[in-house]
């Protein structure tokens, strides 16, 4: 009796699991962002560029000096332009109005910057009315939704995104996934090359020496004609590695600062640059500025690769091989942007703000000045002034004293 | 393997030859840890789990803490309180339970070379089942259960998928919830 109950309650129990079995399913639900691309023809976004009044500074990007003139990129948005007669006193003038523009370079009063995938000459003798000269078509072609046309009426690019969540099963198809580096503007540094009419900073992409301009991707080296300013040529573009992320021109060559590497190519030949060396580091950002005889290169973590160095790096130029070698390293908070004018080395550490360094001896450097309290990006060190980006607005302090180096002034948001 | 272990469990109970009752009245507040070793079974999936419910039986009715580990595709530590409802007053008896409470992944929260980073959030723990304790000296007993478990494993990823020319990269964000369902098989001591 008791082990027909014992049966009983057992079979029941087989039922119970039996019909549990069905529930044994692993469920998975996957939670993600789709990015759906807004586009814009780029008929449209040309027509756009036009001169504004002066606009509030709301980020800040890339710089430009020329003279008394300052021009300040904020990102995607266009340039501001600041008279700076009086550094203690700098005044925006006007805005120009530029949509996806994150680089720039001067030449006279061609002012070239780069709308999404264009390259733009815009004639800025008169900031208040600028006119635009020319445009050259698809220079940055990462910037724009594949197309074999050339006619701005069939081009679309890419100008924002609509994000949202969506949740899919695991397994299953659904959704667009979010676009890696394409969906936001490229990085473009700020680097600060003397040119003939002014200097730029050291995260730059655009660099000019003599007749040529020469701007990277990143993967690709694009060479322009600028003899005509108003009408810059295409010359030819050559790929030149991945991860490129800024150019700087000294002494008749380019020092191109990649994620892994900093290259030096040579300009004997202006249209076809040959690359001299290949210096491979951590995987980091690293602006990188020259002198006669050596390369500073700032590595900087929090990137793409996740990297956790951060550094200076100098490397001897005057070698052999004509391979830089590297020299002394320096360990910094989060290095950016860096500018030398003489001996003094000027360098952005992140949040750490400006140091400033005699770099007499490179093997010794030596902080000779501090200014904290902001964080730094990139810097300009320009006939006496340097120009300072930092995340809050635009910094100048007057080092022809070297004793007493000082604060002049700030342009905030 | 699911048929071979309710087969299993069928031909046990079917032998169980239960003793003349014999009244052992709980009539007051006694401690007592249940120790189990189980199987679980899942979707395409066996693994095994470790558990330990302690807490105080009144006649019939047990409510108590419990804690171990499922290794059941993640490695968890589950948190949970425990019921169980006992029928009969023999020492050997069988039970009912029902138990909830959270599950802790137990993994280190990774970055990968290209800044993926990876971190697991607590989730639902749960089940009931029903079991049978066969009773030994002293209080003492050897317990056999079955029933069901699930658990929720929720894991976030965040890759990098552009780096601004100002600012930290821009991390993009992806939500991974697991609803895990098992039969759960223990094997234990309790005393």
């Amino acid at each position: 009796m008791k082990n027909i109950s014992t049966a009983f309650k057992s079979l029941c129990f087989l039922s119970f699991l039996l019909a549990f079995s069905s529930c044994l399913k692993d469920d998975c639900r996957h939670t993600y962002k789709i990015a759906v691309p807004v586009y814009s023809k780029l008929s449209v976004l040309r027509a756009s560029v036009q001169s504004k009044g002066p606009q509030s500074i709301n980020s800040t990007g890339k710089l430009f000096v020329d003279g008394n003139r300052i021009y300040l990129n904020e990102p995607g948005k266009g340039i501001h332009v600041i008279d700076n007669s009086h550094p203690n006193h700098p005044v925006q003038t006007a805005f120009i109005n530029i949509p996806g523009n994150a680089d720039m370079y001067l030449r006279g009063n061609i002012l070239y910057a780069d709308m999404y995938c264009d390259l733009a000459a815009i004639d800025i003798s008169n900031p208040s009315a600028i006119s635009v000269k020319k445009f050259l078509t698809k220079i940055f072609p990462d910037k724009a939704a594949y197309s074999t046309s050339t006619n701005p009426d069939s081009i679309n690019v890419i100008t924002n995104w609509i994000t949202k969540d969506t949740t899919v099963s695991c397994g299953g198809n659904g959704g667009v996934y979010p676009v890696g580096g394409n969906m936001m503007l490229s990085n473009t540094a700020t680097s600060l090359t003397k040119s003939v009419s002014g200097a730029a900073g050291s995260m730059a992409r655009f660099a000019g020496v003599n007749d040529y301009m020469y701007t990277v991707s990143t993967s690709t080296l694009s060479v322009i004609n600028i003899n005509e300013a108003s009408n810059p040529l295409f010359v030819k573009g050559k790929n030149i590695g991945w991860n490129i992320e800024t150019i700087f021109p000294y002494n008749n060559k380019l020092y191109l600062g990649a994620g892994n590497s900093m290259s030096v190519y040579d300009l004997q030949t202006p249209e076809d640059p040959q690359q001299l060396s290949w210096n491979g580091h951590w995987c980091s950002g690293d602006p990188v500025v020259a002198d006669d005889n050596y390369a500073y290169v700032t590595l900087h973590a929090a990137n793409i690769c996740n990297s956790v160095v951060n550094q200076l790096e100098i490397y001897n130029l005057n070698t052999s091989s004509q391979s830089p070698t590297l020299l002394k390293t320096y360990p910094l908070t989060n290095p950016q942007g860096l500018s030398k004018d003489g001996n003094l080395l000027f360098i952005c550490d992140g949040k750490d703000g400006l140091k400033i360094y005699d770099a007499g001896n490179v093997a010794a450097l030596k902080l000779i000045k501090q200014f904290s309290g902001m964080e730094t990006y990139d810097v300009i060190a320009y006939n006496g002034i340097a120009y300072l980006v930092a995340k809050d607005g635009l910094y100048q302090y007057d080092y022809s004293d070297v004793a007493n180096i000082k604060f002049l002034s700030k342009l905030t948001k | 393997m699911l048929k071979a272990i309710v087969v299993l469990i069928l031909a046990v109970f079917t032998c169980i030859d239960l003793p003349a009752q014999a009244k052992t009245p709980v009539s007051k507040w006694k401690f007592n840890s249940s120790n189990q070793l189980g199987l679980l079974q899942g979707e395409g999936h066996t693994a095994a789990s470790l558990l330990s419910v302690n807490g105080f039986r009144y006649r019939n009715f047990f409510g108590g803490l419990g804690t171990g580990i499922d290794y059941y595709r993640y490695r968890s530590i589950p948190l949970f309180g425990e019921y169980r409802q006992y029928f009969g007053g023999s020492p050997n008896q069988f039970y009912i339970y029902g138990n909830a409470g959270i599950n802790y992944v137990w993994q280190e929260r990774t970055v990968t070379l290209y800044g993926t980073k990876e971190a697991f959030h607590p989730g639902f723990y749960g089940g009931a089942g029903i079991g049978f304790k066969a009773g030994l000296k002293n209080g003492m007993g050897i317990i056999l259960s079955a029933g069901y478990a699930h658990k929720k494993v929720i894991n976030v990823q965040q890759e990098i998928s552009s780096c601004p020319f100002m600012g930290p990269c821009i991390l993009s964000p992806e939500t991974y919830r697991y609803n895990l369902n098992r039969l759960i098989f223990q094997l234990g001591w309790l005393f």
